[in-house]
């Protein structure tokens, strides 16, 4: 575990560090990276809500979050 | 009896030495030594044993160990016999371990997290994350001395304890309030994220992350949403590389 991550870790700093993107590939990246994030989450939570009254707070949170971010 | 503070607190190291032989065995041999001291004045042939049952195979939700440790300990001075003791410490596991990832793993923590997030987002900053390691260990603690006194307290009787305890009604709540705050997480954080970008590349994220949720759901545990960003990695530097 510790060996994979100081491997990942390496692969991105050198990745940061020699690799020449534009900025449309650069962005591309990023946005992709952040949806695939954002489908793990998703994912993750659906997983553990279930089919059970836990999945009707999960959307009931999700509302209220749009609400706030709305009103933000 | 006598160590219960010198028994909680090396409760809160029972997974020190967890191994696959003893699990928490070990741990829970440590934590138990305190509490079983005065049987070496009482019954010396019956500390020695006791001692190397408390270290024998075990593995529960370590916040709840508390539980089995005190009613193990208990019977011992209620001087129950050997087999029965340890057939009580087996029966144990599955249930104390089922609760306590339901009421923490599935519960508090994430329902923790997720309101820490949303915090964050709104302005709370650093304060939400003291705020939430705060919280955690209030609950841990109080878990751990609850539990190690009950135990102490009921012995054989602490099936009957659990079930009337708090513990099965805090279960569901603590559920539903991880669902909310996950959800109000997942809304918030990339609202919050994506704040600063043009409405296409939000749009192109969205679709990204609607792609993944629905594509990795329907090809199921071959394509999990790791593989899938690395696939969709590789197809935008495939596209760039291509001129697209």
């Amino acid at each position: 575990g510790a060996g994979l991550t100081a491997a990942g870790l390496a692969a991105a700093w050198m990745l940061a560090s020699y690799a020449r993107l534009d900025q449309a590939t650069a962005l591309g990246l990023t946005l992709v990276t952040i949806g695939c994030g954002l489908a793990a989450v998703v994912n993750g939570a659906l997983r553990s809500a279930g089919r059970s009254a836990r999945l009707r707070w999960l959307a009931a949170g999700i509302g209220v979050g749009l609400l706030l971010a709305v009103l933000r | 009896m006598t160590g219960g503070w010198r028994a909680l607190l090396r409760l809160f190291a029972v997974q020190g030495t967890w191994n696959y032989e003893r699990m928490l065995g070990v741990g829970m041999g440590y934590a138990a030594e305190p509490l079983l001291d005065d049987l070496k004045t009482v019954d010396p042939v019956r500390h020695s044993e006791a001692v190397v049952r408390s270290t024998e195979f075990f593995n529960c939700h370590p916040n709840l160990a508390g539980l089995a440790l005190g009613a193990v300990v208990r019977t011992e001075y209620d001087a129950l016999p050997g087999d029965q003791i340890a057939r009580l410490r087996t029966a144990l596991c599955s249930p104390l371990g089922a609760l306590g990832d339901q009421l923490f793993w599935a519960g508090l923590v994430p329902a923790l997290m997720g309101a820490a997030l949303a915090a964050v987002v709104l302005g709370a900053g650093w304060w939400a994350v003291v705020a939430v390691l705060i919280a955690y260990n209030a609950v841990r603690l109080g878990t751990a001395v609850w539990s190690l006194r009950t135990g102490l307290k009921t012995g054989m009787r602490v099936g009957a304890a659990i079930g009337g305890s708090w513990i099965p009604r805090w279960i569901p709540r603590a559920g539903a309030a991880a669902g909310f705050a996950v959800g109000a997480a997942i809304a918030l954080v990339p609202v919050w994220y994506l704040g600063g970008l043009e409405p296409a590349g939000i749009i192109g994220t969205l679709g990204v992350a609607a792609a993944g949720v629905a594509v990795t759901r329907w090809f199921g545990p071959v394509l999990t949403t790791v593989r899938f960003a690395l696939l969709a990695i590789l197809l935008l530097i495939f596209f760039r590389w291509a001129g697209l």
